[in-house]
């Protein structure tokens, strides 16, 4: 989350948003944010638990909570390329960014 | 795995041999509390694998939590293009907990600096460049928080502690002997 927050302006280069999303309650993610200094807002997926989590396929039914997973999605509403990290891992910005350089230049292509 | 993107060069701050077999580059930043904890382990690494290894440091601050971060890095800058990177950089991980413009003035004094100059160099933001460029290569190089160290350019996953680096950078050594 600290690196998202650092380079919001590489990600709007993409003209993407960051959003973060968790089964975490609003008022416990707006404290997190509020700590950290986020300029990015947290989605809470909270009530009924892990619903929007268990669609994508990363919600860990034994533990309670979300996988450490990552979605870029187009323009159309497609997931255009996805990551689950392992749990301990902070999986970082490098694939996100790939990510959206993809979904460019395919763009350009298509319209050359 | 996360590879390093950016190799080193004559542009970082380097300490060890250019002949070593393992090279350590670390993506810190100045305020953050365990980057603090990992100067010390670093030094006790560099001192145990001596002309074997050299060690890189690259700026990665997180300029949000951390409110000294930026022009501490910027500060340590401004100490290398006048020859003094690593007196600097040890002096503020040193004295992290009372890190401040005042701090960063107060050794650049010590370490016969100007201080003029360095204020200079803050106000302008002279520096900011090289550390946003060090930055960005992290971040394509998949750094994902501080510190994050790459051990021949490979992202150290582990924890940073004494035992857990040196066992990293053993199997590093082995492999490398085993290959030769």
């Amino acid at each position: 989350m600290a690196v998202y927050n650092e380079i919001l302006p590489e990600f709007q280069k993409y003209d993407a948003e960051v959003m973060g999303i968790s089964v975490d309650g609003a008022w416990c993610h707006a404290a997190f944010a509020k700590d950290r200094n986020l300029h990015f807002p947290l989605l809470a997926d909270f009530e009924p638990k892990g619903e929007v989590a268990k669609k994508y396929g990363a919600y860990r039914e034994k533990d309670g909570f979300c996988e450490r997973a990552l979605f870029v999605i187009d323009r159309d509403g497609k997931i255009a390329w996805s990551f689950c990290s392992p749990v301990a891992v902070n999986p970082g910005a490098e694939g996100i960014l790939q990510a959206l350089e993809d979904l460019q230049s395919e763009r350009v292509e298509k319209s050359a | 795995m996360a590879n390093l993107k950016v190799s080193v060069t004559s542009e970082d701050h380097i300490q060890g041999s250019e002949e070593a077999a393992v090279t350590l580059v670390e993506y810190g930043d100045y305020e953050c509390p365990h980057c603090g904890s990992a100067y010390f382990i670093v030094k006790q690494v560099q001192e145990r694998y001596g002309d074997d290894l050299r060690f890189v440091f690259r700026n990665f601050p997180l300029a949000e939590i951390h409110a000294h971060a930026e022009s501490a890095a910027e500060g340590a800058e401004f100490a290398g293009a006048n020859g003094s990177f690593w007196q600097m950089h040890d002096g503020i991980y040193e004295n992290q907990q009372r890190l401040s413009t005042k701090l960063l003035l107060e050794l650049a004094s010590g370490i016969g600096l100007s201080v003029d100059d360095l204020r200079e160099a803050l106000a302008s933001h002279e520096f900011a460049p090289k550390v946003k460029r060090d930055f960005l290569g992290g971040v394509r190089s998949g750094v994902n928080g501080t510190p994050t160290f790459f051990i021949n350019g490979v992202r150290h996953d582990g924890a940073y502690d004494f035992a857990t680096l040196t066992s990293a950078i053993d199997a590093q050594l082995l492999q490398l002997r085993a290959a030769s």
